[in-house]
């Protein structure tokens, strides 16, 4: 009989309590950001289009023997030789088509969510 | 079959690459890698000339944007062209190609040297247009099948989107010839 009160008592007070305890010790839900690779090959953006979520990340590499740079009205890299890259975090939700003010005829989008 | 295939095509080039940006002759057998060599570096330093002069002579946003790619992407091509050459042991040489490419270099350098203003823009860039497209035909049709060496097969085959993008630019910067090439 006690056996069966502490047991009921552990399931509607401490084992509550234990749980709360254990959320907090985790704090709030942390946002996972992505990384993406857009590689620059063959006077081609790979993928030419991009989707991604505010906050994710996405390096461009120039894998061409000449030099690339991405441009558009949000994204403005350095000019990249061969091997070099850069990366952007994307804040801002919205489109943002780019091309490669070097060629361009090159063209490639990203679409933030 | 091959062989016969690579005279076809080169008999084809003989006539088909002809024309204002520089004559692109082939000898019937094709030419050999070290001759490939001497072609690539020959066709690569007209350009960049040219480059250079439309860099001295153009006050057109248009023009000197693509001079100065046509400078920097070419010079870029010709490094690796040289260190690859060395890495596979093959000493350019001269054919009569990379002949026929300087003789008809020289032709369009006196031309770009005489011209002015808008004249000036519009040869250089319609030169720019053609010398492009027998490039990209000439490396499509007889360099690439004529490479012996497949490494330099392949970096005849990477090259080639280099030589069509420049194309596209060039027919891109032809297009707006006219109201948007402002002085």
């Amino acid at each position: 009989m006690a056996i069966r009160i502490s047991l009921s008592w552990f399931v509607v007070l401490v084992f509550p309590v234990l749980l709360a305890c254990a959320s907090a010790a985790r704090g709030p839900q942390v946002q996972t950001h992505k990384t993406y690779n857009v590689a620059i090959k063959g006077f081609k953006f790979v993928p030419d289009k991009l989707e991604v979520n505010a906050g994710d990340t996405i390096t461009w590499k120039n894998e061409d023997i000449v030099p690339h740079i991405v441009t558009g009205d949000k994204l403005k890299s350095k000019s990249m030789d061969q091997g070099e890259s850069w990366t952007y975090t994307a804040k801002r939700k919205g489109d943002f088509p780019y091309n490669c003010r070097f060629h361009p005829t090159m063209r490639g989008a990203l679409i933030v969510h | 079959m091959l062989k016969t295939q690579q005279i076809a095509l080169a008999a084809a080039m003989l006539l088909s690459v002809t024309g204002l940006g520089g004559r692109i002759s082939f000898a019937a057998d094709g030419p050999t890698d070290p001759q490939i060599v001497g072609i690539v570096l020959a066709a690569d330093q007209i350009d960049i000339d040219y480059g250079k002069i439309a860099l001295s002579k153009s006050k057109n946003k248009q023009v000197r944007e693509f001079a100065n790619r046509m400078v920097t992407d070419h010079s870029a091509v010709q490094e690796n062209v040289i260190a690859l050459a060395d890495k596979l042991g093959v000493k350019a040489e001269d054919s009569p190609t990379s002949s026929s490419l300087k003789s008809g270099a020289a032709d369009i350098t006196q031309k770009l040297k005489e011209l002015r203003g808008k004249e000036f823009d519009k040869f250089y860039i319609d030169n720019e247009v053609t010398y492009h497209k027998n490039v990209t035909d000439a490396v499509d049709a007889v360099l690439i099948p004529s490479a012996q060496n497949g490494e330099l097969k392949a970096a005849l085959q990477a090259a080639q989107p280099l030589f069509l993008k420049h194309l596209e630019h060039a027919r891109s910067v032809q297009s707006g010839t006219g109201e948007s090439m402002s002085h």
